[in-house]
C-alpha cells in the first residue's frame, strides 16, 4: 500500500503547477530604480553607501571594519547546505528605490500594485499598527500610527533611526551581534540597508503587532536589512516580519541581522514568515538578550528560499528570564531548510522551550540544528526541546542535529525528536469519515504544524495554512 | 609522535606475518602520516580538546611483541574465579599470554586464538574479513590502530553452531609509557549464536599508557550475536576504541559498552544493518569521576529495509568529570520500514561535572519510525529524603539511586554470569575504590 501511494507524488500534476505559478507571490513587477551601483562589495562601495545615506562617521568606520572581518572569515565549515552557488562578486549590495513617501497614494504605481497584491492597505486600514514596507534595500514607505507616537514608541526604518536617534542607536548597535560574529553577519554589518528600529519605553505595552514587509525585486540583488529592537523594562511588543519574493532565474542573497534587547520584566515576540522564491540564499543572524524575568519569543516560519540557514538565539542573561523558539520549516523541491535555535542559559532560574516542526517533500531537505547551553552557575535552569519531522515522500530528507552542553548540576534539560511519515491509519480514518485523500493529507499536515500556527497573528496563520494546502495538492494519488 | 614506520615494519617482521598484512599496515600508515591530532574544529571531536586535556602522542612507545609470555597470578585467578566461559584469550600488553577453548566448542569447529596466530593459521578467513568493518581512514587513531595492531583475538563460529556460554578476552596493561593496539575479529556465520565479552584492565603503572583497540564483528544471516565490553583501566590509561559491527539479513545483534576506567576514554560504536530485518540493540553505561573524560559516539546505520534499532546510553557524572555523547541515526534511501530509537540520559552528581549530548538524525526515507531523546538531570532530593527516612545514610542512598538508574541497562543483559561481573565492577566504582592515579588495578 505504501509503495502504491508514492509514485504519483514523483510527478507533480499540471493543475498544481499552474496554481503555483499563478499564486499570489509569484509575480514580478518592473520597477524603476533610482540608482544601480556596481556589483560586488569593496571599501569604495561602502563609501558610496555611507555617502548616499549621509551617515555619521562611526557608522562608516563600523562598515569598513566589518568588511575586513567579512573578507577574513571563511565560509561556515560546518554547513551541510550547499552554499557554492553564492557569488559574492555578482551581487548588488545597495539599491535605492525612489525616495521615501508619506502616503500610500504617493507610492509609485508599480510598487503600490505589488503591495495591493499582498493586501497591505486593507491590513493597514484595519488593525496594523505601522507598516514599515521595505521595497528592496530601503524603506519606501513608512507610516506610524499616531497612537504609537502618543505612547512614546519609536518605530521607524533603520536608516532614519541612525539619523534621528543617533545616541540610542549607537548605544545598542552591534552589541548583541558583533560584526565578527559570523561571515554573513559581517557582510550585513558592512553593507546593511533598511530594516526596522523599534524602541518601546518603560512600562508600555504595544497591543497591536508591528509589521514590515520585505521583498527582493531586483535580480541578483542582495538584501541586507538590519533590525534593532529595544524593550525597556516592563514593556511588551510584537514585531511581525513577512517576506515574499518574485521568482527570478539567478540566485539572490538575503542576509539580515536582527538584534533584540529585552530588559527586566519586558517581553518581546518576533514573528517571521519567510517565503522567498526558490533561488534565494537566506542566511540570517537573529539574537536576543533577555534580562531579569524578561521573555523573548521567536516564531519562525520558513517556507521559501533555496537554502535557509537560520538559528534564532536567545541569551538568557538575567535571573528568571525565559526564551522560546517556535519554528516551522517546509522544504520542497530543491530546497534546504537548515533552521534551528540557540539558547544560552547564563543565569539562575532561566527557562527555555524550543518547538520545531519540519516537513520535507519532493526531494527537499529540512533540518533542525540547535544548541542548548547551561553555563556553570545558571542554577535551576530548565530547558525542553522538541523536534518533529514529517517526511512526505521517499526522496526527501530530514536531519536533526541538536547539541546540549550542560555545565550545571541543577539543570534539567530534555531533548526529544521524532521523524515519521503520515500514517496510513490516520489517512484511512479521515477517509472513512468522507474526507478525500488530499484534504485528509492537508488536514494532517496542518494539524502537525498547529502548535506554531496558533501563535501567529490571524492573517499569517490563514496564509500559512493556505500555503500548506497548496503544497499538499497532488501529494497523494 | 613517537610511533614510526619502522615500528610497523619491525612489528610485522617479529610476528612473521604474511605479506598482505604488512601491506594493509603500511596503507594505514600512509593515512597516519597525512593525519593530525583531532581538534575542536572537527565536528566529531569538538568536545574533546586534546590541548586542554594535555594529551599528545609523544610519550608512548610501542609495546613490543613477544616480550611478555606468561600469565600473571592475578590474571590467572581472575580467569578461574570469573565463572563459566566457553573460552578465554588473555593479552598482556602486546602479547596474548593465554588462550583456551572448551574442547566441546573446538569439536564443533569454533576457532579461538590470538589474531597474531590466526593471520598465519587461518589466513584465508582472516584476510577476507580483516578491516572490512574498521576502516583506517576515519581519523588518526583508527589509522594508528590499523598500522600497529598486535595480540588480539580471532573468534570464528561456524554456521548453525550455538555457543551457549560467553567467550571472553581480557586485555591487560602491565607496563607504563606504552601503546597497545588489540584487535578483535569476530566472525559469526549464518544461524550461529555467540556472546562475546571483552574486559580491559591495568595494573598500577607509574606513567601514562595508551590503549587503542578495535573490535570487528561480522554477523551472518539469522545469527545472534551479543557483545559486551567492560573497560576498567586505571587513571593512567588513555583509551581509544572502535567497535564496528555488521549485521546481515535477519541477524539479531546486541552490544553493551560499560565504561568506568581510564584517564580518558573515547569509544565509537557503529552497527551497520546491511541486510533486511536486522534487530539491533545498543546499550551503554558510564560512570565518570575524578577528572575522567569520556567521549562516546554511536552510529545506527540503517542500510537494509525493515531493520529495527534501539539504543540506550546512560551515564552518571561526579566530581569534575566530563562526558560527551553524540549519536547518529542514519536511514539510507532504501531502508524503508525502519524503526530506530536513540536515548541518552545523564545523571549529574556534582556541580563541577559537565555533560554534553548530541543526538542526531539523518533520515533519507519517509517510511520510518524514528525518535530520539536526550536528557541531563540531577538526583531527585525527594528520593534521597525518602531513603534517609528509612534509616539509610545519604551516601548509600545516593549509591542506591545511581544503581537504580543503571539497572535499566544492566537488567537487559541476558547472561547471569556477565551481569554479575558488571554489577561487581559498578559497585567497585561507586564505592570509591577506583583510583584516578592508577595506583590500584582492577
Amino acid at each position: 500500500m505504501a509503495t502504491d501511494r508514492i509514485d504519483p507524488v514523483l510527478t507533480e500534476n499540471e493543475e498544481v503547477r499552474r496554481l503555483k505559478e499563478g499564486y499570489k507571490y509569484g509575480w514580478h513587477d518592473e520597477v524603476s530604480y533610482a540608482e544601480k551601483p556596481e556589483r560586488g562589495v569593496s571599501h569604495s562601495v561602502i563609501d558610496q553607501i555611507s555617502d548616499r545615506k549621509n551617515e555619521p562617521d562611526w557608522m562608516r568606520k563600523f562598515r569598513h571594519k566589518s568588511l575586513d572581518y567579512f573578507n577574513r572569515r571563511p565560509m561556515p565549515w560546518w554547513a551541510t547546505a550547499d552554499l557554492s552557488g553564492i557569488d559574492f562578486d555578482n551581487i548588488y549590495y545597495y539599491i535605492k528605490p525612489t525616495g521615501q513617501v508619506k502616503n500610500w497614494e504617493d507610492m509609485p504605481p508599480e510598487i503600490r500594485d505589488t503591495w495591493d497584491k499582498l493586501g497591505i492597505p486593507e491590513a493597514e486600514k484595519n488593525y496594523l499598527g505601522g507598516v514599515s514596507a521595505q521595497y528592496d534595500s530601503e524603506s519606501v514607505y513608512h507610516s506610524t500610527k499616531k497612537e504609537l507616537e502618543d505612547i512614546g514608541v519609536i518605530f521607524t526604518d533603520m536608516d532614519t533611526a541612525v539619523r534621528e536617534y543617533p545616541d540610542l542607536v549607537k548605544e545598542y548597535w552591534g552589541t548583541i551581534i558583533p560584526p565578527n560574529d559570523n561571515k554573513f553577519a559581517a557582510l550585513n554589518s558592512a553593507v546593511w540597508s533598511g530594516g526596522s528600529f523599534i524602541w518601546v519605553p518603560e512600562g508600555v505595552s504595544v497591543d497591536i503587532p508591528l509589521q514590515a514587509y520585505f521583498r527582493i525585486n531586483q535580480e541578483n540583488m542582495g538584501q541586507f536589512e538590519r533590525t534593532l529592537i529595544i524593550c525597556e523594562p516592563g514593556s511588551w511588543v510584537h514585531y511581525v516580519e513577512g517576506c515574499s519574493a518574485p521568482v527570478y532565474s539567478s540566485d539572490s542573497l538575503h542576509s539580515a541581522v536582527v538584534e533584540i534587547i529585552v530588559k527586566d520584566h519586558a517581553r518581546a515576540r518576533y514573528t517571521t514568515i519567510q517565503n522567498w522564491s526558490n533561488n534565494v540564499y537566506n542566511l540570517v543572524t537573529k539574537r536576543a538578550v533577555a534580562h531579569e524575568n524578561a521573555t523573548m519569543e521567536w516564531i519562525d516560519g520558513n517556507l521559501g528560499s533555496k537554502v535557509t540557514m537560520k538559528y534564532p538565539a536567545v541569551v538568557l542573561k538575567g535571573k528568571g528570564a525565559k526564551g522560546e523558539v517556535l519554528s516551522v520549516a517546509y522544504a520542497g523541491e530543491g530546497q534546504h531548510q537548515d533552521a534551528g535555535a540557540k539558547i544560552t542559559h547564563a543565569a539562575p532560574y532561566t527557562q527555555s522551550t524550543v518547538v520545531s516542526k519540519s516537513i520535507s517533500k519532493d526531494g527537499g531537505r529540512a533540518g533542525y540544528r540547535g544548541l542548548v547551553r547551561i553555563d556553570d552557575g545558571a542554577t535551576n535552569a530548565k530547558s525542553n526541546v522538541r523536534c518533529d519531522a514529517l517526511i512526505l515522500d521517499e526522496h526527501s530528507r530530514s536531519d536533526t542535529y541538536p547539541s546540549n552542553e550542560i555545565e550545571e548540576e541543577t539543570a534539567s534539560v530534555g531533548h526529544e525528536a521524532t521523524v515519521s511519515r503520515v500514517g496510513d491509519e490516520q489517512l484511512f480514518y479521515l477517509q472513512s469519515r468522507g474526507i478525500d485523500e488530499t484534504e485528509a493529507m492537508s488536514l494532517i499536515v496542518r494539524g502537525f504544524i498547529e502548535p506554531i500556527t496558533k501563535e501567529l497573528p490571524l492573517e499569517y496563520s490563514v496564509e500559512l495554512n493556505r500555503l500548506i494546502e497548496l503544497q499538499m495538492e497532488g501529494s497523494v494519488g | 609522535m613517537s610511533f614510526t614506520k619502522e615500528d610497523v615494519e619491525q612489528l610485522s617482521a617479529a610476528l612473521r606475518e604474511p605479506r598482505w598484512v604488512l601491506e594493509r599496515r603500511l596503507d594505514a600508515w600512509k593515512i597516519v602520516e597525512d593525519s593530525e591530532l583531532p581538534h575542536g574544529k572537527i565536528e566529531a571531536w569538538r568536545y574533546t580538546d586534546f590541548r586542554r586535556l594535555k594529551f599528545s602522542l609523544d610519550p608512548f612507545r610501542l609495546a613490543a611483541p613477544q616480550e611478555t609470555t606468561e600469565i600473571t597470578e592475578v590474571q590467572e585467578t581472575l580467569v578461574k574465579e570469573e565463572g563459566e566461559r566457553g573460552g578465554y584469550v588473555v593479552q598482556r600488553d602486546a602479547d596474548v599470554v593465554h588462550q583456551e577453548l572448551s574442547p566441546d566448542l573446538a569439536a564443533q569447529g569454533v576457532i579461538l586464538m590470538s589474531l597474531d596466530k590466526a593471520v598465519v593459521e587461518h589466513e584465508e578467513i582472516v584476510q577476507e574479513h580483516l578491516f572490512t568493518q574498521t576502516k583506517p581512514d576515519d581519523h588518526l587513531f583508527a589509522a594508528l590502530h590499523c598500522s600497529l595492531f598486535s595480540g588480539g583475538t580471532f573468534l570464528y563460529v561456524p554456521k548453525g553452531v550455538s555457543v551457549s556460554v560467553p567467550i571472553e578476552s581480557q586485555r591487560w596493561i602491565d607496563e607504563g609509557g606504552t601503546g597497545i593496539f588489540p584487535h578483535s575479529l569476530i566472525v559469526v556465520e549464518e544461524g550461529a549464536e555467540l556472546t562475546y565479552f571483552e574486559r580491559f584492565q591495568s595494573i598500577p603503572i607509574p606513567n601514562d599508557s595508551i590503549s587503542n583497540g578495535a573490535v570487528e564483528v561480522v554477523a551472518g544471516p539469522r545469527s545472534h550475536v551479543g557483545f559486551v565490553a567492560l573497560q576498567e583501566y586505571g587513571g593512567r590509561v588513555w583509551n581509544f576504541q572502535r567497535i564496528d559491527m555488521s549485521a546481515a539479513r535477519d541477524a539479531v545483534i546486541r552490544s553493551l559498552i560499560v565504561t568506568l576506567g581510564g584517564r580518558f576514554s573515547r569509544q565509537e560504536v557503529r552497527t551497520a544493518m546491511r541486510g533486511e530485518g536486522v534487530d539491533c540493540e545498543m546499550l551503554g553505561l558510564y560512570f565518570a569521576e575524578k577528572g575522567q573524560h569520556f567521549d562516546f559516539r554511536t552510529f545506527q546505520d540503517h542500510i537494509g529495509p525493515r531493520c529495527r534499532s534501539d539504543l540506550l546510553y546512560k551515564g552518571a557524572l561526579k566530581d569534575d568529570s566530563r562526558t560527551v555523547y553524540s549519536g547518529m541515526i542514519r536511514v539510507e534511501p532504501h531502508a524503508e520500514g525502519t524503526d530506530a530509537y536513540q536515548t541518552n540520559r545523564n545523571l549529574v552528581l556534582s556541580d563541577h561535572a559537565k555533560a554534553d549530548s548530541k543526538p542526531e538524525l539523518e533520515i533519507l526515507n519517509n517510511d520510518v519510525k524514528c525518535s530520539h531523546g536526550a536528557s541531563v538531570g540531577q538526583m531527585n532530593e525527594e528520593e534521597i529524603f525518602y531513603l534517609m527516612t528509612r534509616g539509610i545514610e545519604r551516601p548509600q542512598a545516593e549509591r542506591l539511586i545511581v544503581n537504580g538508574f543503571f539497572e535499566e541497562v544492566v537488567g537487559r543483559v541476558r547472561q547471569d554470569e556477565i551481569r554479575q561481573v558488571l554489577s561487581d565492577a559498578i559497585e567497585h566504582k561507586l564505592t570509591g575504590r577506583w583510583h584516578s592515579a592508577g595506583e590500584e588495578g582492577a
